[in-house]
């Protein structure tokens, strides 16, 4: 199968930090079954510092790669520092995507995002990195970089 | 064809795979100048009610055209008794060569020259004819012909039997489309909670070849119209998998496969974000 790199299948193959955090202090999920890609992340926190990241997907190779390694790279990082990271990133980690697969790693950086949100809400504190996200936004995905709405063929927007 | 400015009419099918034929007669019009329904469908093996067709199509004196590709060495076809007008067949789905096939045209039918220049194949197709391949694609409807029984009873016992194996082992799994009148090698099942180009890859690490209807997989990112067509919900068609089986499949193929599939359907459901105790 020649669509992936060998970063990217081994993240497919042997994924890291799959899993539930158990009462997790942040859970985030997003996309659907419908679009063919839904991520969940949930985060273990302390003193502002996530201490652990895990990540179950339901979606393609590169969708499970793009939350697989996105899991590891926010681990061990303020949330402010998490909450800067972009899907480019996440894609140069892995050395590329497929220009179709780019909207996975939107797809993982979203979810980061809403755990990070969700854990906000928990605690009531507030990050000027989540100023403006919202959660439930399926806009979004059309307007980062890489994927401008025919990535699901408006799958998500006919629901 | 609708870029060359025909109007096309769209036939649904049913949940058993099969276009209505109270549907195709009444969308007949007196401007109509062509059918055109496959014989058997690529994805879920469904074989049309092509005797039906061809009968309504004589009545009202429209041309039939069937796509016969998966058909060939698989399903009785007599083009005279079936009231067919043009078949086209390809090598390749018989084990002949790849790269040739065939267009049957009725006698005293013709059709345009659509590719100019020589005047090969009756000036109807400009072009040095592909010789090997064409005596390749002979030998093969011969021996196709030769084995055409035992091939479709080796197909459909070999089908039916990783059916059941994958049904009965492995939960939440479902057949699309009914057992009959089926291509003999065709099995299309959804597996739950899981989506196909991930399957595709595992399986492919095991050295097994399937292929999806998962929007994940094609180009487009547009999920199976076929699937679609028949009413499988779209999060389930991003899960199912096309496995076909042929003459060269053996039992014990069949047992590899499915102890492959149990592990990697396994394996997935594990780093999957929904579940049967979730739900989607």
């Amino acid at each position: 199968m020649a669509m992936y790199n060998e970063k990217v299948m081994d993240h497919f193959m042997n994924p890291r930090n799959m899993g539930e955090i158990e009462n997790p202090d942040g859970k985030g999920v997003y996309g659907s079954p419908v679009c063919g890609d839904m991520m969940q992340i949930t985060i273990r926190v302390k003193d502002d510092v996530i201490t652990d990241a895990k990540f179950k997907t339901f979606g393609c190779g590169s969708a499970i790669a793009s939350s697989s390694i996105a899991a590891a790279m926010i681990i061990g990082k303020t949330i402010d520092e998490a909450l800067a990271l972009t899907n480019k990133q996440i894609i140069e980690e892995l050395g590329g995507l497929p220009d179709v697969k780019i909207h996975c790693s939107v797809l993982a950086d979203h979810a980061i995002k809403s755990s990070i949100y969700d854990y906000a809400q928990k605690t009531g504190k507030t990050y000027a990195g989540l100023e403006g996200f919202d959660p439930n936004a399926d806009d979004d995905d059309h307007d980062v970089e890489g994927c401008h709405g025919e990535a699901c063929g408006g799958e998500c927007e006919k629901k | 064809m609708e870029k060359h400015g025909y109007d096309v009419t769209y036939l649904g099918i049913g949940c058993d795979g099969k276009i209505n034929l109270e549907e195709l007669e009444a969308a007949i019009t007196d401007k109509t100048g062509l059918i055109s329904v496959m014989f058997v469908n690529n994805e879920i093996g469904t074989r049309q009610p092509i005797e039906e067709i061809g009968k309504i199509a004589k009545k009202h004196g429209v041309l039939f055209h069937t796509d016969g590709v998966q058909a060939l060495g698989n399903f009785r076809i007599d083009v005279k008794e079936m009231n067919i007008d043009m078949l086209s067949v390809s090598s390749h789905k018989i084990y002949g060569p790849k790269g040739v096939g065939a267009l049957y045209i009725r006698k005293g039918l013709r059709i345009s020259n659509y590719i100019h220049g020589g005047a090969q194949e009756m000036k109807r197709r400009a072009g040095t004819e592909n010789l090997a391949g064409i005596v390749g694609f002979g030998k093969a409807a011969e021996v196709s012909m030769h084995n055409f029984d035992w091939h479709v009873k080796h197909c459909s016992e070999l089908r039916n039997y990783l059916v059941e194996e994958i049904l009965n082992k492995i939960p939440n799994t479902y057949l699309n489309a009914p057992l009959e009148d089926r291509l003999p090698g065709n099995a299309n099942i959804t597996f739950e909670f899981i989506e196909g180009e991930a399957m595709l890859l595992y399986l492919d690490s095991h050295g097994i070849s399937v292929s999806t209807g998962s929007a994940c997989s094609s180009a487009s990112l547009v999920p199976s119209h076929v699937l679609t067509a028949l009413g499988v919900p779209v999060e389930k068609i991003h899960g199912t998998l096309r496995l076909t089986v042929g003459d060269f499949t053996t039992k014990e193929d069949i047992d590899y496969t499915v102890k492959a599939l149990i592990e990697v359907v396994d394996k997935l459901r594990k780093i999957s974000s929904v579940s049967e105790q979730k739900g989607w």
